[in-house]
């Protein structure tokens, strides 16, 4: 499913979060939004998600209004956002009960997406007592079983340690691979926008603008050694270093 | 190196569990035997004048088997009357600041509007309202059985209501957001996220609801009526000063409260697995 917004503005009291912000996803692709802290990368996101209304502009899902309500969309959080009172099943199969999926389907589907992110063993297990990396994954799991055509994800893998994140980033590839989704990833580390997008979208800070908007054309899996990787990283780099806000950085 | 180290501590592993378990059981028998001993130490220096901790002990299991000849009532009887009158008032505040508590931690406006009836009202001793209580309740037969459950609904009341509010005031939002954006309605907000992401706090509320219910109910019963545990050690002072009924009476007290206590932390573990 592509996203389209439109000219999308925001104020957060009287301060403007986001300024006339214009981008295309195309179905199936993988978009990382990336920009100095404050830029505006969560909120838009969360406007994304329906969750929080725009001061202007539209959001389009296929040339249509979005709401959460829809089941159109899976969001992923920073910190997972996994109701700790649930196992890892109850919490994969939570969403699908939002979405009224009949029990039998329910119970299917939960299963399958436990295996997809390689938690069957440890279906019965409450969040806290899974590590960080397993974590993340039951939160993909989550917004994956109803079936969302646009998966959205705030920094999701923010809190890991270095080796878990690039292991997480790699799953990350073979699920969407294996889903189709179209995928909308916030993330502050350039190293994982390059590694995961298809197009980087740089935002600049205060209020947040679209200031690059550069499709990735690297061939999968990714190394990130390679020459090309390392000119992608360059080149966002500097973008993000010459926008205002840099000591934040 | 490491792991010659590391060994001599794996080999002590079973006496130091062994120790640990000795303490556990150890320690609070040995705070029992002071407490006692000293008892038994004050009483035979007359520093109080106090019935020894033996003779307590046998009217203690005299009343507890064959009961109060004067009252032709054992001590199971008299707590039980009195713990009948805590299940009402308890049941009564927790029915209603359980749903309170959630509508205004759930709801800013409500909050407010709230807020100072809640503030003016929660620091009053429930025993003050013991006199007003006669007066609302005097049309009624019996007005006794009404003011003890009303003075225990106070009690019970104000904490339980405190508590959930604050549980729901403390879930964090990314829980709702995450909730909303699988597709909850509020309804459903509620009844998945808000209701058991507080369910610890509720629970907190209605143990120490309990606990100072159970204390306003034995204060209660010193003021009016002919029955349970708090009207019996009164009524065992006015008739005489049989301090070792009294005695037995308080302890019977302390053993119920601590009881329901543990009834509640029991069920604290059973409906929080995930804790």
């Amino acid at each position: 499913m592509a996203l389209t917004l439109h000219n999308v503005s925001h104020f957060y009291l009287e301060r403007q979060v986001l300024d006339h912000i214009s981008l295309h996803i195309g179905t199936g692709r993988f978009c990382c939004i990336t920009g100095p802290s404050g830029c505006g990368k969560s909120t838009l996101l969360r406007l994304v998600a329906g969750l929080e209304k725009s001061t202007g502009g539209a959001i389009l899902l296929d040339g249509a209004p979005v709401s959460a309500r829809s089941g159109q969309i899976g969001m992923v959080f920073q910190e997972g956002a996994l109701f700790p009172w649930l196992t890892a099943r109850k919490n994969v199969s939570f969403g699908l009960e939002m979405q009224g999926f009949k029990p039998k389907v329910l119970a299917d589907l939960t299963e399958e997406y436990l295996s997809l992110v390689g938690l069957k063993q440890f279906a019965e297990y409450y969040p806290n007592q899974l590590s960080g990396g397993m974590r993340q994954r039951l939160a993909m799991a989550r917004s994956l079983a109803y079936n969302p055509s646009l998966v959205l994800m705030d920094e999701p893998f923010a809190s890991l340690d270095a080796q878990s994140r690039n292991l997480m980033q790699a799953e990350l590839t073979r699920i969407w691979r294996e889903t189709k989704k179209t995928v909308v990833f916030v993330t502050h580390s350039i190293d994982e926008a390059v590694f995961l997008a298809d197009q980087i979208v740089v935002l600049s800070s205060r209020p947040g603008q679209v200031k690059a908007d550069i499709p990735i054309e690297l061939p999968r899996p990714r190394l990130r050694t390679s020459p090309a990787f390392v000119r992608y990283r360059e080149q966002i780099l500097a973008l993000i270093e010459n926008s205002e806000g840099t000591n934040e950085w | 190196m490491l792991e010659q180290a590391v060994l001599p501590e794996l080999t002590d592993l079973p006496r130091k569990k062994r120790n640990k378990r000795w303490l556990d059981l150890g320690l609070p028998v040995l705070s029992l035997v002071c407490f006692v001993s000293l008892w038994e130490l004050s009483v035979r220096l007359k520093l109080f004048a106090l019935p020894t901790p033996e003779e307590t002990m046998k009217t203690f299991l005299r009343l507890l088997v064959y009961g109060d000849p004067l009252y032709a009532k054992n001590l199971l009887q008299l707590t039980g009357a009195s713990l009948w009158i805590v299940a009402k008032g308890c049941g009564a505040a927790f029915g209603l600041a359980i749903p309170l508590g959630v509508l205004v931690g759930a709801n800013p406006y409500l909050e407010k509007l709230t807020h100072p009836i809640l503030e003016i009202f929660r620091p009053v001793p429930p025993l003050a309202w013991i006199p007003l209580a006669y007066l609302m309740f005097s049309s009624l037969p019996g007005p006794t059985r009404y003011v003890q459950a009303f003075v225990v609904f106070v009690g019970a009341f104000f904490p339980a209501v405190v508590n959930t509010l604050h549980g729901i005031k403390v879930i964090d939002p990314t829980y709702i957001q995450a909730a909303k954006s699988c597709g909850a309605s509020s309804c459903q907000v509620l009844r998945r996220v808000l209701l058991p992401g507080s369910l610890p706090s509720i629970l907190t509320g209605i143990r120490i609801g309990i606990g100072i219910g159970w204390m306003c109910c034995v204060a209660a019963e010193f003021v009016g009526g002919r029955m349970g545990i708090g009207f019996y050690i009164w009524d065992s002072y006015s008739t005489g000063g049989r301090a070792p009924e009294i005695i037995s009476g308080i302890i019977a007290i302390g053993i119920v409260g601590y009881l329901l206590n543990a009834g509640i932390i029991w069920l604290e573990r059973r409906l929080l697995p995930w804790r």
